[in-house]
Parts: C-alpha cells; sequence; structure tokens
C-alpha cells in the first residue's frame, strides 16, 4: 500500500542518445509534476525503489548496471523506457552491445516509443511501484550471477576496455 | 505521566511528518506544480521501513547501525522535555541547556554515519555537516542564552510564562533566522546535497536505517521550530483543551515552517560551506549579541518604542 504511493527513482542511461532522457526529466516539471504520486528523484541506488533505463545496453555499461541494480534494496522494480532497452531499437545488431536489456536483469514494465511520452514513462513507473506491493522483502543481498561473473573474472570485457581499476569499490 | 509521555511522543511523531508533507506542498505550489499528498512523508516512512536494509562491507556495523538509532532516541527525549502546547513538559521539567544538547545529537548522528559508511560521499558530507552544525548553533546558542539571563532561570517552564519576542525581539529574530539551517533544507541543504555529493551521509544507508535518519531530522526540525515557539511566543496562549492547544501550536509551527523554511527553500539555490559560516556569524550572531549587550546595559528598547501599547 505505501509502496504503490512513493516509488523512488533511480535513472540510469546505458548508451542512450538523450532522447528518452530528455523525456524523462521531462516527468519533474509542472507540466507532469511527478510529485503528486510520491514519485522522487533519488541520487544513491541504495534509496530507491525503481531502477529506470534508458538506451541499450553497452558492453561498457554491462557490469555498471548489474552493479547497480545489485545495490538497490529488495523489493525493487525495472522499468525499460524506449524501443533501445526492449529491442535494441535502431542499435540492434551493433557490435558495442549485449542486447536488449532483459537478458541482463529482470524487467517489469515496457514503456514502447522513441522516444515515449512523459505520460507514458509516469504511467509506467506508477505501473512498477504497484507491482512492487506483490514482491516479496527478501533476504540479505542476492547479487545476480552476472554480476558475481563480472567481479571475479576478467573474461566478461575485453580486458583492453576494462577500466575497473579506476572504478572505486562501490560498498560491497 | 504516562499518558502525557505517550501523547508528546504520538503528538511529535504526527506533526513532524505532517510538517514535512506540508513544506512539500508549499514548495511545489510555489515552483507551479501541484505537490504531494499530505501525507505523502508517513507514506515514505512507512515503505522505507518495509524494505531491505543493507550494510556496506568495508563500514564499521556497530556505529553505522547505532547511527540511526541514537538520532531517533535523542528527539523522542527531547520531545518529553519541550513544553509542547502546555506550560510544562511531558515529564514535568525541562531544561534549556539539555534541550540544546539533545538537539545537536541527530546532525552528531548523522556525522558518525557517514563518516562509518565508508563512502567518500559520506565522509565529505559529515565534514560538511560540522561545518553548518557550528554555523547556526553560535547565533541559536547567543540568542537562547540572552533569554535564559532575562528569565533568571534555565527551566523552559519558567522562561515559557513570558512570550520574550516582546522583549527580546532581536534574540527572536536571530532564532528564527536558524530555522532552514536547523532544517536543512535548500540554501543550507549541504551535507546532503543530492545533485552535488548524492546525499552526503545518507548515501549508504537503505530500508529501515534511512527511514529513522530521516525521521530524526524531520523530529529535529519539528522540535527546533516547537522550542523557538515555546521560548519566544510563550505558553501562556495555551489555555484551551489540551486538543485545540495542540491544534495552536501545530499552526504556529506549520506557519514558522512554512514562511522560513518552504519559502526559503523555493526560492533560492544552494550555497557553499564557507558562505554558511560568514552568512551566520555575521548577522545573525550580531543581532543576538546586541540584544545581549542591550539587555546587560539595562536598555529596555521595547518598553520605550512599545511602552504605552501596554506591552
Amino acid at each position: 500500500m505505501f509502496r504503490a504511493r512513493s516509488p523512488w527513482v533511480y535513472f540510469i542511461n546505458t548508451g542512450s542518445c538523450n532522447g528518452c532522457d530528455i523525456e524523462v526529466l521531462a516527468i519533474q516539471n509542472p507540466r507532469y509534476s511527478a510529485e503528486r504520486y510520491g514519485v522522487l528523484r533519488v541520487g544513491s541506488p541504495r534509496h530507491a525503489d525503481v531502477l529506470v533505463v534508458t538506451g541499450p545496453i553497452t558492453k561498457r555499461m554491462e557490469d555498471r548496471l548489474t552493479m547497480i541494480y545489485d545495490q538497490i534494496p529488495n523489493p525493487k522494480a525495472v522499468v525499460a523506457v524506449g524501443s533501445c532497452p526492449t529491442s535494441n531499437g535502431i542499435f540492434d545488431g551493433g557490435y558495442s552491445l549485449t542486447g536488449p536489456l532483459d537478458t541482463v536483469i529482470p524487467v517489469d514494465v515496457y514503456v514502447m516509443g522513441c522516444p515515449p511520452r512523459p505520460l507514458n514513462i509516469l504511467s509506467g513507473i506508477r505501473t512498477a511501484a504497484k507491482m512492487l506491493d506483490s514482491k516479496r522483502k527478501g533476504r540479505g543481498a542476492r547479487p545476480t550471477a552476472r554480476f558475481d561473473e563480472a567481479m571475479s573474472k576478467e573474461t566478461v570485457i575485453d580486458p583492453k576496455f576494462r577500466s575497473s581499476d579506476n572504478v572505486p569499490e562501490a560498498g560491497r | 505521566m504516562i499518558a502525557s509521555i505517550i501523547v508528546a511522543l504520538v503528538y511529535a511523531f504526527v506533526a513532524a511528518l505532517l510538517l514535512q508533507g506540508i513544506r512539500r506542498i508549499v514548495v511545489a505550489h510555489s515552483q507551479f506544480r501541484k505537490g504531494p499528498s499530505i501525507f505523502q512523508t508517513f507514506y515514505d516512512f512507512f515503505k522505507l521501513m518495509g524494505k531491505e536494509s543493507l550494510t556496506p562491507n568495508v563500514t564499521s556495523p556497530l556505529l553505522f547501525n547505532l547511527a540511526p538509532i541514537l538520532s531517533v532516541a535523542s528527539m523522542l527525549f527531547a520531545a518529553l522535555v519541550i513544553p509542547l502546547a502546555a506550560s510544562t513538559s511531558a515529564v514535568g521539567a525541562g531544561d534549556l541547556i539539555l534541550v540544546i544538547y539533545l538537539l545537536a545529537i541527530p546532525p552528531i548522528a548523522l556525522i558518525l554515519g557517514g563518516s562509518a559508511s565508508g563512502s567518500p560521499y559520506g565522509a565529505i558530507g559529515a565534514a560538511r555537516e560540522v561545518a553548518l552544525l557550528i554555523a547556526y548553533e553560535t547565533p541559536f546558542i547567543v540568542a537562547m542564552v540572552t533569554v535564559a539571563l532575562a528569565a533568571g532561570s534555565f527551566q523552559l517552564t519558567t522562561i515559557s510564562a513570558t512570550a520574550w519576542i516582546t522583549v527580546l525581539p532581536l534574540a527572536a529574530i536571530a532564532a528564527i533566522w536558524t530555522l532552514p539551517a536547523a532544517a536543512a533544507v535548500q540554501p543550507f541543504d549541504i551535507a546532503e546535497a543530492e545533485t552535488e555529493i548524492v546525499s552526503g551521509p545518507y548515501v549508504e544507508y537503505s530500508g529501515p536505517n534511512l527511514a529513522l535518519l530521516q525521521l530524526g531530522q524531520w523530529l529535529k526540525t519539528f522540535l527546533y521550530a516547537s522550542l523557538i515557539a515555546t521560548v519566544f511566543f510563550g505558553t501562556t496562549i495555551y489555555h484551551f483543551e489540551p486538543v485545540i492547544n495542540l491544534i495552536i501550536q501545530f499552526a504556529i509551527i506549520a506557519l514558522l515552517v512554512s514562511a522560513f523554511i518552504a519559502f526559503w527553500q523555493a526560492t533560492t539555490a544552494r550555497t557553499r560551506v564557507t558562505r554558511v559560516l560568514r552568512y551566520y556569524w555575521t548577522i545573525p550572531t550580531m543581532l543576538a549579541v546586541a540584544d545581549l549587550i542591550l539587555y546587560l546595559a539595562g536598555v529596555r528598547y521595547m518598553h520605550f518604542l512599545f511602552g504605552w501599547a501596554g506591552l
């Protein structure tokens, strides 16, 4: 009951063309006014309930995305905004992509469009927030298999492009 | 005794959360938005209580998990010793020095928790919180000491028998001036600074720990405003039924918060740490010190100005 009325949202851009990001920002302005539904934008994934992903998943963003997904406390929901995280969109077949979002993390709501309208994005966030009620609280952090793989091995990303030495430990 | 304690705790909890709802609505309407529900803070609080709590591996777990409890516990204690809409507090006595120390504990809990979280953002936020605390406590304490000196007592029950804004208006202005910094909202949210250091000390907190840490901050905003209302507006106006008294006091505090916290938050941008020190240590501190010196010199300027009005 309370979860549906206060979805705190963390936005992440995984290689989007910024079209969806502009529409996502627009939901906070006076015209669409997302705060009337309790939607707040938060700066840390640990405060978030809903993860909003824009853009196809590039190889460089894949392990960052799983890292952020695992830092969101349960229960959590994922909204894929735009055609790109749903089906790679116009970037389909690109050499630098690891595929649509649902091959990386579980997705709850797809918002279609290129870019989708702000009201549709807001509606998607609210739909995801209502799904939170039926999810279980969970016990302890359960990292995805891909996350463990990314943290333990070198092979997920070409070593030439790997920059994990520069990435702080993100508290895990 | 037990009944009055329960009433004080429940009133403080409900009023603190409602006050944040009012603040968010006022800010939203100032920006031509339709704000959230007035109960939005309740939804946020109970949602966070039902979420999973994560503790980072690099932290010191005891300090990290103790800080939110410390913050809320100190504020619940403060709710018992501040007279809330009555001539006396829930436990029958209250000391001004004790209350001033208690009101400094939520920032200290934030500093402890932020430093223990092992995140660089938490460490920066904790350092900024120290600077903020030093900045706004100076004029506030000078103003409160002036009032205590004039009342001849540190007992809040003795102090609140007079509405001190009619005797020491400069001290009252200085104390009210520190409200936005105590509430840690927009011009003075340097410790949280969502767009700069992603929530500062709060960054590693999640679930119930985050809820309690924020509840401590909300309770502090409410109790700080109610202490100012009690000391400067007096408690002689609360001579009706208890429920009506509580409503009157909540209205006064809501007015203070809307005018001095929400309006500033809606119309200003975040300031820098060094500017906060310069800001609070000049005009507000000077006002409080001026009132202290004038009082010690025996100048009763309000009497000269408004003596004919019988104040």
